[in-house]
């Protein structure tokens, strides 16, 4: 019963307007509530929308750099040690190179691919159905993309035409 | 080279799709939805009156004392382009406008009770707008400025430099060149409500 008194109490008045019979408040803090802050730095005359936004270089990644390491290594105990089976003849000796290659980088060249000869097709007098398609598809987008250009352009200068203000 | 019935179907049907695509992707013009909250008689709405007596009091730029009556009952947040507009049942008085800059607000009261808000641009960081007390100088609904060859709906002079109140599209993250810009609506209830010599008030902070 009491807190139904406060409650008429709080809204007397002509029932539009709420009366603050109790807890007067400040009218600059009802107008903080419904501001959006302060404005943030940078704001300009002209402002347009965001167009392109830049994307970051990537860094630059230098090329490995291929030393000797890559070139053929004799390897010191074949020279040193030649080979002797216990059931091979004794023959003059020869040293053997043995190659070994440090693979710690990838080859230089790529796997080798069977080149195919590139034979143009015949060229015809009249151009073919397809010909006439594709170049017209071509026309259709130039122009769709034309008119879209014009359009945004024309969307944009619109949107621009205000804000030039004092 | 052959142009027998299928080849013929092929083209037209590619024809014809193509065509069907090139007016399908035509971008369609969309209005910018601007939420303008101007409320009519017919509305009904709220308004936070403060009891007799006991009227908080607002210091102006020139020392003098403004007794507040009633504010708007402005719940929510304001967006960019919003505005309410609410003088019924408001006695005549005399007008003021508030213009708070650090809270991007301007309220315009008649007699100590609010009857408008929304918020406005104003100066850039280099063209600030000027802060202290002013009057209206000139009025003029269709103003188109020679400076800046824009135009300036509801126009409200306030210096004789060019600084002014007037239309303008309110956006975020705009500014103006000094002038105080709100929407062309709340524009209009302005330049209705606002007699030459009124006081306009534009503070910085509190």
């Amino acid at each position: 019963m009491a807190l139904l008194l406060a409650f008429f109490i709080f809204m007397r008045g002509d029932g539009r307007s709420t009366v603050f019979a109790e807890l007067p408040r400040d009218p600059l803090s009802l107008l903080a509530e419904r501001s959006p802050g302060q404005r943030p730095a940078g704001a300009l005359f002209n402002v347009k929308p965001p167009k392109v936004t830049f994307r970051q270089e990537e860094p630059i990644v230098p090329a490995p750099v291929y030393g000797p390491d890559i070139l053929p290594k004799i390897t010191q105990e074949l020279l040193s040690e030649p080979p002797i089976g216990p059931d091979t003849p004794e023959l003059p000796y020869t040293p053997t190179i043995c190659c070994e290659l440090t693979v710690n980088e990838p080859p230089l060249t790529p796997p080798l691919t069977p080149i195919l000869p590139f034979l143009p097709p015949p060229v015809r007098p009249l151009p073919e159905p397809e010909t006439w398609i594709t170049m017209l598809l071509g026309i259709f987008a130039i122009g769709s993309a034309m008119r879209r250009t014009k359009v945004r352009e024309s969307k944009a200068s619109s949107r621009n035409a205000v804000p030039d203000i004092a | 080279m052959s142009f027998d019935i299928r080849s013929l179907a092929l083209i037209f049907g590619l024809l014809a799709s193509a065509v069907a695509a090139f007016f399908a992707f035509q971008p369609e013009p969309q209005p910018v939805e601007r939420i303008v909250r101007i409320v009519e008689p017919s509305d009904t709405g709220t308004r936070l009156a403060y009891s007799d007596g006991n009227y908080p009091v607002l210091t102006l730029p020139d020392g003098s004392k403004q007794p507040i009556r009633s504010v708007l009952d402005i719940s929510e947040r304001l967006r960019f382009g919003q505005a309410v507009w609410d003088d019924r049942d408001v006695p005549d008085g005399p007008m003021l406008v508030r213009v708070d800059l650090s809270r991007q607000l301007v309220s315009v009261f008649r007699g100590g009770h609010e009857i408008g808000s929304t918020i406005i641009l104003y100066g850039a960081a280099s063209k600030p707008t000027p802060t202290g007390m002013f009057k209206v100088l000139q009025k003029s609904a269709d103003y188109h400025s020679r400076t800046y060859d824009a135009p300036m709906p509801y126009m409200l002079r306030l210096t004789s430099d060019g600084v002014a109140i007037h239309g303008s599209d309110v956006r975020e993250r705009a500014a103006t060149h000094g002038c105080i810009g709100v929407p062309l609506d709340f524009a209009r209830h302005l330049y209705a409500a606002m007699s030459l010599g009124d006081r306009v008030a534009i503070v910085k902070a509190d």
